[in-house]
């Protein structure tokens, strides 16, 4: 269940249970032994029939499904499926482990989930050649569909240590939160997840449990997010939010760890090659349809409704539901046919298809998701057959960021100490006095670091910031130089620390293209500190002398910062 | 026109007494004078109550607890950290291309004095100051931002905008002026301190700012003195005033050792001199280093 209960009238029904409840006495934390072990019963044949039933999840992503099927749960005649010879039957199932079993039995080839989910299923579903998981494509990523929320306190994701974290079990966060407590530095033993039923809209879920005392963060969908945080802002207590409680961050900034696929059984692939191919096809030429639509909703009126009707209907059992269908299609981001050859084969791309999975069977296995790490493949496509009929095959990828709002919005929290404000990560670099260069070898765990966090974290914004040493300033001011030379000083190493954090940004970026891995400039912001932050700290108006000539040294620093900009929406350059 | 005079140094001492600034914003010709830009009028930013709460991931990242009582956290910062402060009118600022530019903003007094032979060889100190400032236009670096306010028989307005490629314009200029009127260093002093910082906000506060005075006296009307603002500017910002006088005492409001740097301007080739220190005196502090 991905999106179920995001129409209103769940959502207020679970918020006024929470309010009469008052906490979240209610919710029965279950176990998450590896579906291997609660997963039983005989593995089929697929079944034979005129239709092949293809199952959707309640996602945007599924929307381009649905279209594809001519608006219908049926291919419809002059459907995209139609045209390329497929007759299918969509079923929503938000039920993974219900999805896994039809799957098995061979009601449906097909698995639908995001690779986190299917990488769960893996170990059950390899145990038997037939049922072995071969993903063929991938959908979406998720962008502001899914939401970490924490209590007070907890300000940025190395925060969560000790803490208590409620999660779906098998659901679509557990990959987001593993990724972000790695990404911290922390490994899943350091906080204690409280694992429950369902994800939404209802007492069994993740938001449920947010408001018990002993619980200090949920990964939860953005409804929910929203719900429990007043609105996106901080939780008064009222209304089904949690006092406190703020959205930490959301996939918007996290846009590149939940990736929404389809699997196919092993059996049926081989068999059926071309019709799974054709079926790919039909999504990615659906994808490019889906995405006009959106575009050109006014000019193309009629088809919109039909399509948005549709969606709102199959997906969210409701045809007037389209606000919540048209939200849950801004909660993620096609990728398309260039997403596809990018994830799955593109090997230097940090966020691929063998990154992610490796990911994430690492961090199940840890939590006994797993029981142990199995292969998994993707369909190898020769993508150069996908290519007739479609006309976004090609092209550079345009900047995310506004630069000169990026820089106005630095700047700003500059100006006001807020710098931190919005930190879901940070390090530092150190450099010899005179340093002028970052060679990539001197620093490639570093760099390597930044690349993975901004490629990881594709909406968040990377602060450089640059620092100088002060011992200049403090010898003219020990020798008694006028306050003029003093000034002047102290400008020069604000201006030397910029070039210092623009030089670095720039080796970040070139070491990133030596290795294949084009980076996005404009997430990167560089600031110049000069000597007015010193590591150990400031005495007065002026920078404390370094104590020891460790001290002397820390003060050299070039500190990356990752900021959740979410507030900031002009930051970003529009689709 | 006494009438206007009387308002204008009435604003000045209400400006004064308050601590305003205005704010204004380059344009190709000639801005108006200060009495115009009064609507926009702010103070110099006062120190601002620094942010309290720290995170727990700066706690973590800070030094060992530094042993004197009087040592703050680390990423608490001075007040010219803040400097510009933010346009009042919370405008979209489009930053610009060279972050480190360097910037010179002349004002140059061409008050009722300056017309006269002294302290500047056989030519009225006009003359020498056109032909001095003429050859430091030349010898400004391409890279750096220039700019020229006057102050003469009309009055007080800025003649260049800080620029690049405007030397020719900024010698034509200097060689408009006509010497006449009084000498309003106060007001001269702000809207020099103006251009800066609308400069400053594009380079986000990084390069360096120079404001260049070169003038042969003492304030008129008294109320003109600029000794309160050039206060304000030195503490809080990184400009760096550069007075060149003629024949002017050491006490002189824009001479304050060690804060100001002067330089005498006794006769053409001093001046001349003065004019090149204000460049020379720039120091790379390594980061032509970095320019690839």
């Amino acid at each position: 269940m991905r999106w179920t209960g995001t129409n209103k009238a769940l959502l207020m029904v679970l918020a006024f249970g929470l309010l009469i409840s008052g906490s979240a006495h209610g919710v029965q934390y279950v176990e998450s032994p590896p579906l291997a072990k609660v997963i039983q019963g005989q593995v089929g044949q697929v079944q034979k029939s005129p239709s092949v039933q293809v199952p959707l999840i309640t996602w945007g992503g599924d929307i381009a499904t649905v279209l594809a099927n001519g608006n219908s749960r049926t291919t419809a005649k002059g459907s995209i499926f139609d045209r390329l010879g497929l007759n299918l039957k969509l079923a929503r199932e938000d039920d993974f482990k219900k999805q896994v079993e039809a799957y098995r039995r061979g009601d449906s080839p097909y698995l639908r989930g995001t690779l986190g989910m299917i990488n769960m299923a893996s170990e059950l579903l390899s145990g038997d050649p037939r049922t072995r998981p071969v993903i063929i494509y991938q959908m979406t990523w998720s962008s502001g569909g899914d939401a970490l929320v924490v209590k007070e306190g907890i300000k940025t994701v190395s925060d969560l240590k000790g803490k208590t974290i409620s999660v779906q079990a098998y659901g679509p966060h557990v990959q987001l939160l593993t990724e972000m407590l790695r990404d911290a530095g922390l490994s899943t033993r350091e906080v204690v997840i409280k694992w429950t039923r369902d994800l939404t809209g209802n007492d069994e879920a993740p938001a449920a449990a947010l408001p018990s005392p002993e619980v200090h963060a949920a990964t939860v969908i953005s409804p929910d997010a929203l719900m429990l945080t007043s609105n996106g802002t901080v939780g008064t207590g009222a209304e089904g939010s949690v006092k406190g409680a703020r959205i930490l961050l959301t996939t918007k900034t996290a846009n590149r760890i939940i990736a929404d696929v389809y699997a196919v059984r092993s059996d049926y692939l081989e068999l059926n090659r071309d019709q799974v191919e054709n079926f790919v096809k039909g999504l990615m030429a659906s994808e490019e349809e889906l995405r006009d639509l959106f575009k050109n909703k006014e000019a193309r009126l009629a088809d919109y409704q039909k399509m948005i009707g549709a969606a709102a209907e199959i997906l969210l059992d409701s045809p007037q539901a389209v606000a919540d269908a048209e939200a849950m299609y801004n909660d993620c981001e096609y990728v398309g046919y260039k997403g596809n050859v990018k994830f799955f084969g593109d090997p230097n791309y940090p966020r691929n298809f063998s990154k992610l999975t490796e990911e994430a069977q690492i961090a199940f296995t840890s939590i006994g998701l797993i029981g142990k790490r199995v292969a998994l493949d993707h369909a190898k496509w020769d993508y150069e057959r996908f290519k007739a009929g479609l006309k976004d095959t090609a092209g550079v990828e345009a900047q995310r960021f506004d630069k000169d709002r990026v820089a106005s919005v630095i700047t700003r929290k500059q100006q006001q100490g807020a710098l931190a404000e919005g930190e879901l990560f940070s390090f530092e670099v150190y450099f010899q006095p005179n340093q002028n260069t970052f060679p990539a070898d001197l620093y490639a765990e570093a760099f390597a670091r930044v690349v993975e966090l901004a490629s990881t974290y594709g909406g968040a914004l990377i602060s450089v910031e640059g620092h100088s040493d002060p011992m200049a300033y403090l010898n003219g001011k020990k020798q008694g130089s006028p306050e003029v030379v003093l000034g002047r000083i102290k400008q020069s190493a604000k201006n030397l620390s910029l070039t210092r954090a623009t030089a670095v940004r720039n080796s970040v970026i070139a070491y990133a293209a030596s290795r294949g891995i084009t980076l996005d400039e404009s997430q990167f912001a560089v600031v110049g500190h000069g000597i007015m932050r010193p590591k150990n700290g400031v005495c007065g108006n002026d920078p404390c002398p370094p104590k020891t000539e460790q001290e002397w040294r820390n003060n050299m620093r070039v500190e990356f910062r990752i900021i959740q900009v979410e507030a900031e929406s002009t930051v970003f350059k529009p689709f | 026109m006494k009438a206007k005079r009387t308002l204008f140094i009435a604003v000045l001492i209400l400006s004064l007494a308050g601590g305003l600034l205005s704010c204004g914003k380059d344009k190709d010709k000639d801005t108006p004078p200060p009495q115009a830009a009064r609507k926009d009028q702010k103070a110099i930013p006062q120190p601002q109550p620094q942010p309290q709460p720290r995170t727990p991931q700066e706690d973590r990242k800070a030094a060992p607890a530094p042993q004197s009582t009087q040592v703050q956290q680390p990423d608490k910062v001075t007040n010219e950290a803040s400097w510009p402060p933010p346009a009042t009118d919370g405008g979209e600022i489009t930053l610009s291309g060279n972050l480190l530019a360097r910037n010179y903003y002349v004002v140059l007094d061409s008050s009722g004095s300056m017309g006269e032979v002294r302290c500047s060889g056989n030519m009225t100190k006009s003359a020498a100051a056109k032909i001095a400032l003429a050859q430091f236009a030349k010898t400004v670096p391409g890279d750096a931002n220039l700019g020229l306010a006057v102050f003469d028989a009309i009055g007080i307005r800025e003649k260049v905008p800080l620029g690049l490629e405007n030397r020719e314009k900024f010698i034509a200029a200097v060689n408009a002026t006509t010497p006449g009127n009084a000498t309003p260093l106060y007001d001269a002093v702000l809207l020099g301190y103006q251009k800066l910082e609308a400069s400053a906000r594009s380079q986000a506060g990084y390069g360096e700012y120079h404001l260049v005075i070169v003038t042969d006296g003492q304030a008129e009307p008294p109320t003109q003195d600029p000794t309160p603002i050039v206060g304000q500017i030195l503490r809080r910002s990184p400009i760096v005033i550069h007075t060149i006088g003629f024949c002017i005492g050491t006490n002189h409001s824009l001479n304050q050792p060690g804060r100001t740097i002067y330089k005498a301007a006794d006769n053409p080739r001093e001046l001349l001199r003065g004019l090149e220190e204000v460049l020379a005196e720039s120091p790379d502090f390594d980061v032509v280093k970095f320019k690839e």
